[in-house]
């Protein structure tokens, strides 16, 4: 059964690159638009073998939605990787803080995104 | 995917950046307004952390300062003024203008250039980051290495690896477990996990990690590679990774067990020596002392053993070993089994002449060929698990084709054979697991109606008996019909239907000729031949194949096959002139006949605590002369049935160089080949299995009962 | 076994990863808290994470510490093996049950 993943990035540019490449090797993605929204899509009956999600963004941060989404049991341990840039230092700790498995340092190439993917999701 | 997704980022960054001009100009009337500075932030990081994604490195890089300095702003590092705003506004005309040109060239202009440097500036200007010493280190980009290739021999490098994750590892989506693929990915692992900390259930988290590691890791990637696979785990858990010497294959041996000890900072020097005095085991007075945990004891093992292993491989590279056609090593074993024979011979002779300098010469060639034999034996003896994999393949194929679950398993793939042998039981193994896959196991849906998984299961094996090595292929079936199989055998004509036969019997009918009960001819395997090849190829082999079957629960197929067809290791027995040879294998003890014994008329000896059969191998082979007084009995387990053989006289172990029997003899029941003894003389080698088979039904029963 | 005690032979299926730790250690406990033999059949499972794992030792240990034993039945699928191989828990399977648990380091010891 394929793979799906929940890709969280207020950039729509971004998400959909994303997407793209994760749908070329077979895995299947729900997109959203801020943390909320991803919250929403948690809400679902949906179950995600992964969720990518940026770390900025309007309504609700990246840092947030992860804090809020340990809270649900279906998505206790699932694997959350966090997008970051290289000036996020604090970001990413943050993130793990708050229970990320690991981040996704922009930009990527698709190559590495799909390595980072694998390592966690696979 | 830049091309792609190129449009949509521009028309995103449009939109973001008029948005940001109305945020700037916002900000403008009031400074303070924090919530402003954020969302200017966002705007130029999302522009940022887009740009370079897409073929915009340009704009990338002209960002940076700007964002820099955004973000002090916003942590209250930095104040929001007139300037600051004057100037962003001309950074956004200047990121749409790089955006919306998409000029690749690495020149900035002018403005450009300027603008950057006035951002530089003003970030230098910014408070430092507070909290300096509890920064954390910048993020590192994960890179997941591919194992390395068999390049031309690569250093290689050996890693130990200390890993405790943190307590709380799982509450980050971490799939601790899947690090260690990962590493074992990178070259050859050896982990030990040390369970120590493990408390039992009432004191347990199930939610918390206990275990941590002592691996070690041989491979040619770099240290950078093997930290990698640790890099989302390494901030939070002790991780310790330290390489250890480079193994260049001629160093000075393994290392012993003590340094490693010392080394890892397990134990210290002092106790060290304090332990090597006493004359144990270092290991077993380590942990007795308490000076080691169990666990660290076997991690340190593990690192020898890892190590020694590592060291061998890489001294039997690519350039040790040579290639030799299988023709030259055959004569080389031909003229090494001569060489026995002749051995034999020097050694009766010597003790003839009874000159002790001879006999001490004698002796020790003896210990010399018998070394080369080995030697040149084992030159010839393979794994069978090569031939294994290549039934993965067929199981894989056949199972989809018959729309079957099938798993293979295979146990003892490591068994030696003679290579000869394993190249000739490649078709009868095809045959028998087709045969498997396409009669014994049912459909997915009828074994889940009769309550299994599923999934079927056929099991390969190879091990060791003696002489001989006992491959079986067992499946989790349905088990042979043995209605189905007489009735098919009636109706081909090879058994008359008043004819009773017991199961075991039965079963032997799959192995003649031309028989096949599939209801459906399929491509898999009903043909009609099959496995009266499998038969008769086994017994050229010199070895026997039986069935084993349970209705429901599956069925097996034994073969039992003589390691090497060269030399054997042999009992020699004499009846009346002339010598036998009795396959040591097969030999279970030697006792004293008495007359009672043998002519008692039941042609039953008390054996232990049973009755078996015997055969007087005098009147079996019709050797003239009277039977002298005081003869042997030997007894054989053949199958797990033991006889005895009678014979006049034993005398001792004789390594054996099969020879093929000549034309005359070729269709002799009971000898399966011939071998020229130490004088000069020849023996005949008896084959127990037909002997065995020899021995009436009634005195079988006789025997049970 | 203790006088009165009925050994408990659990099945366990499928794969047992952290998500259903809680699940697997509550079960555990309770089968443990009525009698300290209990076995456990391992063929139905496709897969123990590292949670999994430990919640075997601790069964184990309690067990053990209680005069009972916990035994591993059945066999050891070859997937449930192979995830353990690197780990250092587990050669490759399939093993039967039984030779999988005297291949894991250390299993059916008292913790301290």
């Amino acid at each position: 059964m394929a793979k799906s993943i929940l890709i969280i990035d207020d950039s729509a540019a971004i998400r959909q690159s994303i997407s793209y490449i994760l749908q070329q090797e077979g895995y299947a993605t729900v997109e959203a638009g801020d943390g909320l929204e991803g919250l929403q899509k948690l809400d679902d009956a949906a179950n995600f073998d992964c969720i990518i999600t940026d770390v900025n963004m309007p309504n609700m941060d990246g840092i947030t939605f992860i804090r809020k989404a340990r809270e649900i049991p279906k998505f206790k341990f699932v694997p959350i990787l966090v997008l970051t840039t290289e000036s996020q230092g604090t970001k990413m700790n943050e993130g793990k803080e708050a229970g990320a498995t690991g981040w996704i340092v922009k930009p990527f190439s698709a190559d590495k995104l799909l390595a980072v993917v694998k390592k966690v999701a696979e | 995917m830049n091309e792609k997704f190129k449009e949509t980022f521009r028309e995103e960054a449009e939109e973001l950046l008029g948005h940001l001009e109305d945020i700037l100009l916002e900000l403008e009337e009031r400074p303070g307004d924090l919530e402003l500075v954020n969302a200017a932030f966002r705007a130029i990081h999302t522009i940022k952390g887009s740009a370079g994604m897409f073929g915009f490195e340009k704009a990338g890089r002209f960002t940076h300062d700007l964002e820099s300095v955004l973000d002090a702003c916003r942590s209250g590092r930095k104040d929001v003024d007139k300037h600051l705003i004057d100037l962003s506004l001309r950074a956004r005309d200047k990121i749409k203008a790089l955006i919306a040109e998409d000029d690749s060239s690495a020149q900035f202009d002018a403005e450009a250039l300027a603008l950057m440097e006035e951002f530089r500036d003003s970030a230098a200007e910014a408070k430092p980051v507070e909290q300096r010493i509890e920064e954390p280190p910048a993020p590192k980009s994960a890179t997941v290495k591919e194992a390395p290739r068999a390049k031309t021999k690569e250093a290689l490098r050996s890693y130990r690896i200390h890993f405790e994750p943190a307590r709380d590892v799982f509450h980050n989506g971490t799939r601790v477990l899947k690090l260690f693929d990962e590493l074992a990915a990178l070259g050859q692992l050896s982990s030990i996990p040390d369970v120590s900390r493990v408390p039992p259930l009432e004191s347990l988290d199930p939610e918390s990690c206990y275990v941590s590691w002592n691996s070690i890791l041989t491979t040619s990637a770099d240290i950078d590679a093997v930290k990698d696979v640790f890099i989302f785990v390494e901030s939070d858990s002790k991780l310790r990774i330290d390489q250890l010497d480079t193994i260049d294959g001629d160093d000075s041996g393994p290392r012993k067990l003590g340094e490693i000890l010392v080394d890892r900072g397990v134990v210290k020097p002092e106790d060290l020596g304090e332990a090597l005095r006493s004359q144990r085991r270092l290991g077993e007075v380590l942990v007795e002392r308490k000076v080691v945990t169990d666990s660290e004891l076997q991690s340190a093992l593990v690192e020898q053993a890892h190590l020694k292993q590592a060291q061998e491989r890489q001294s039997e590279g690519p350039s040790s070993s040579i290639r030799v056609s299988s023709d030259k090593l055959d004569q080389l074993v031909d003229l090494v089994g001569e060489l026995v024979t002749m051995q034999a011979r020097l050694l009766r002779t010597s003790t003839d002449i009874a000159d002790t300098g001879l006999s001490s010469i004698a002796e020790q060639l003896d210990r010399l060929v018998a070394q080369l034999r080995d030697n040149a034996m084992s030159m010839r003896m393979l794994p069978i698990g090569s031939t294994f994999n290549k039934f993965r393949r067929v199981v894989r194929d056949l199972s989809s084709e018959l729309g079957k679950d099938v798993d293979l398993v295979t146990v003892g793939a490591e068994t030696e054979l003679d290579k000869t042998v394993i190249e000739r039981l490649n078709d009868p193994l095809v045959h028998i697991i087709r045969n498997s896959l396409d009669h014994g196991l049912e459909s997915p849906a009828d074994r889940t109606a009769a309550g299994k998984p599923s999934t079927g299961t056929v099991r390969l094996a190879a091990e060791h008996s003696g002489a001989n090595v006992v491959i079986s292929v067992s499946d989790d079936g349905r088990g042979m019909n043995l209605t189905a199989i007489k009735a098919k055998a009636v109706e081909r004509g090879i058994l008359s239907p008043q004819d009773q036969l017991s199961e075991a019997d039965a079963l032997m009918l799959i192995f003649r000729p031309g028989f096949s009960t599939a209801q459906n001819v399929t491509s898999v395997s009903g043909r009609g031949v099959g496995m009266d090849v499998v038969k008769r190829e086994i017994d050229s082999l010199g070895g026997s194949v039986s069935v084993e079957s349970k209705a429901g629960a599956g069925s097996s197929i034994v073969l039992k096959i003589p390691l090497t067809l060269a030399i054997i290791e042999g009992l020699l027995i004499r009846v009346a002139d002339e010598y036998f040879v009795l396959p040591l294998s097969v030999v279970e003890a030697c006792m004293e006949a008495t007359s009672s014994d043998t002519s008692n008329g039941t042609h039953l000896v008390r054996y232990r605590d049973d009755m078996i059969p015997f055969i007087d191998l005098k009147e079996y082979f019709a050797v003239p002369g009277a039977a002298p007084d005081g003869r042997q009995i030997v007894v054989v387990n053949v199958h797990d049935n033991r006889i005895g053989l009678v014979v006049d006289a034993v005398i001792g172990d004789n390594q054996t160089v099969i020879k093929p029997l000549g034309r005359m003899f070729r269709d002799a029941v009971g000898l399966s080949g011939a071998t020229i003894l130490g004088d000069g003389r020849v023996a005949l080698i008896v084959d127990c299995m037909k002997i065995a088979d020899s021995i009436p039904e009634r005195e079988q029963k006789a025997r049970a009962s | 076994m203790q006088p009165g005690s009925i050994k408990k032979t659990i099945s366990l299926a499928g794969s047992y990863t952290i998500d259903r730790a809680g699940e697997l250690a509550r079960e555990l406990s309770e089968a443990l808290a009525h009698s300290p033999d209990l076995e456990l059949d391992i063929s139905g499972v496709v897969e123990f994470g590292l949670s999994a794992l430990q919640i075997l030792y601790a069964a184990a240990s309690s067990a053990a510490s209680h005069g009972g034993s916990l035994k591993l039945v059945g066999t050891a699928q070859a997937s449930l093996c192979d995830n353990l191989v690197a780990s250092g828990f587990a050669p490759t399977g399939p093993l039967s049950a039984g030779e999988f648990a005297a291949r894991l380091p250390g299993f059916g010891k008292v913790a301290q």
